[in-house]
């Protein structure tokens, strides 16, 4: 009977680590949600931190400034939100004259020396977009439209 | 900074000789050639005028327009080519077939004087469009020289980047003599026609950002339909030649499409009608 009640007992005990384990289990599994969740965030965060600052954030269709320096485009390269319209204000900055130019954004706008232009850009897909400087050939910018993180 | 003279010059004269070029070697052809050539002399002389007019205006010299009313009328401009060029071609296509029997019959004089204006606003937009931008980017670099080396460089290249653009002008005037006419139009007149959609599609990327941004449309209108950036980016130096001479995109939106087809769709009716109009008239004149 004693023999018959060990296994029992260590069903019992085995059932009470069964459980136990299970509770470690499941307390790793909802450390490991906790922290999946956390990267996500962080993540999430990380893209946010990634998009390029608007010049005037409060405003309802967001502005990007670009400058033309003989050359040179500063940024070279910008991090939009996709899907949605916003505002490009491009300023000739340098010693010479300046075509800013994208086909893929449909944007043409002839910038003498310290002239300015603001174009809108209509919503865009995710991906990749050129411009550049027309009148100097060879350097190219990208500006890149994502979604924004939920 | 020369050799970019050099490019730029090429790059922005080439459209503006297209059209000349092929309608000059037209002409060539016509029973009446001195009368269109004058025509379209005038046209190049005028677009000479527009390009300074409107170079002043960019670099804000001058304002005779606000930036709406600027990019209005570059719309139109640029719409008013493509139709021209597309008109031209119809008017091109018919007298392959009737010229001879029309000019003797005094038909063809008063439809003659429409179309020579046709001629001579096509060539006064082309140059004057694409030549604006050559007059700002010349003035702006003519700025920066210092001594006379830098001058006589500068005016060198210049004419260089030209004088490779005109390369295409003579191509053009000796293909129309050594092929044969019902080639070489074959090939000018698709050459025209593409050029015709390219300036019609960026007139209508010009209406889509710049007028209609303000209108919520649907969202569909404006996602890519296909991104060919990989293969031929038409920011790369023959993309975008193709982009200035032939409509390409790599990355189009459905907008883009849209446009395009509608620029075909109206020039296959057009020219559909008039083969029909063509076989009906010949049993009638045979």
């Amino acid at each position: 009977m004693i023999g018959l009640k060990e296994p029992d007992n260590f069903d019992g005990e085995m059932a009470m680590l069964w459980s136990s384990s299970a509770m470690v289990r499941s307390a790793k599994g909802m450390a490991t949600l906790v922290a999946l969740a956390a990267m996500g965030l962080g993540a999430a965060q990380a893209e946010g931190v990634d998009f390029t600052a608007p010049v005037d954030p409060a405003a309802a269709v967001p502005t990007y400034a670009i400058e033309l320096k003989d050359g040179e485009l500063l940024p070279p390269t910008l991090v939009v939100p996709a899907k949605t319209r916003f505002r490009l204000h491009v300023t000739n900055t340098g010693t010479k004259p300046s075509e800013f130019e994208s086909n893929q954004l449909r944007l043409e706008e002839v910038l003498f020396m310290g002239m300015e232009a603001t174009m809108m850009v209509t919503p865009l897909d995710p991906g990749d977009y050129d411009y550049f400087d027309e009148f100097q050939p060879g350097v190219m910018g990208k500006l890149t439209a994502k979604e924004a993180a939920p | 900074m020369m050799g970019q003279v050099i490019f730029i010059v090429a790059r922005e004269s080439v459209e503006a000789l297209l059209v000349i070029g092929i309608l000059w070697a037209w002409m060539a052809r016509r029973p009446d050639a001195r009368a269109g050539r004058a025509w379209l002399l005038g046209g190049i002389a005028a677009g000479f005028a527009l390009a300074a007019a409107l170079a002043l205006m960019l670099v804000g010299v001058a304002t005779f327009l606000g930036a709406t009313a600027r990019s209005w009328f570059e719309i139109g401009m640029l719409s008013m080519a493509a139709a021209l060029i597309v008109q031209m071609v119809f008017w091109m296509r018919k007298h392959g077939r009737t010229l001879k029997t029309e000019l003797e019959a005094g038909l063809e004089r008063s439809v003659a004087a429409a179309n020579w204006l046709g001629v001579f606003a096509l060539a006064a937009i082309a140059i004057g469009r694409e030549g604006s931008e050559t007059v700002v980017f010349l003035y702006g670099s003519f700025l920066q020289l210092q001594g006379l080396a830098d001058y006589s460089a500068f005016f060198g290249s210049a004419a260089v980047g030209l004088g490779i653009a005109l390369m295409l002008f003579w191509a053009l005037q000796i293909g129309a003599r050594f092929v044969s006419w019902k080639w070489f139009f074959r090939v000018t007149e698709w050459m025209l026609l593409f050029l015709g959609s390219a300036l019609f599609l960026t007139a209508m990327g010009k209406l889509l950002s710049k007028h209609l941004s303000a209108y919520d449309l649907p969202g569909w209108i404006y996602s890519t339909v296909w991104d060919a950036s990989g293969f031929l980016s038409d920011s790369s130096m023959l993309g975008s030649l193709l982009a200035t001479l032939a409509a390409y995109r790599s990355q189009p939106i459905v907008w883009d499409l849209l446009v395009l087809a509608l620029y075909w769709g109206v020039v296959a009716l057009l020219f559909r009608h008039q083969d029909r109009k063509a076989t009906r008239a010949r049993p009638v004149t045979a």
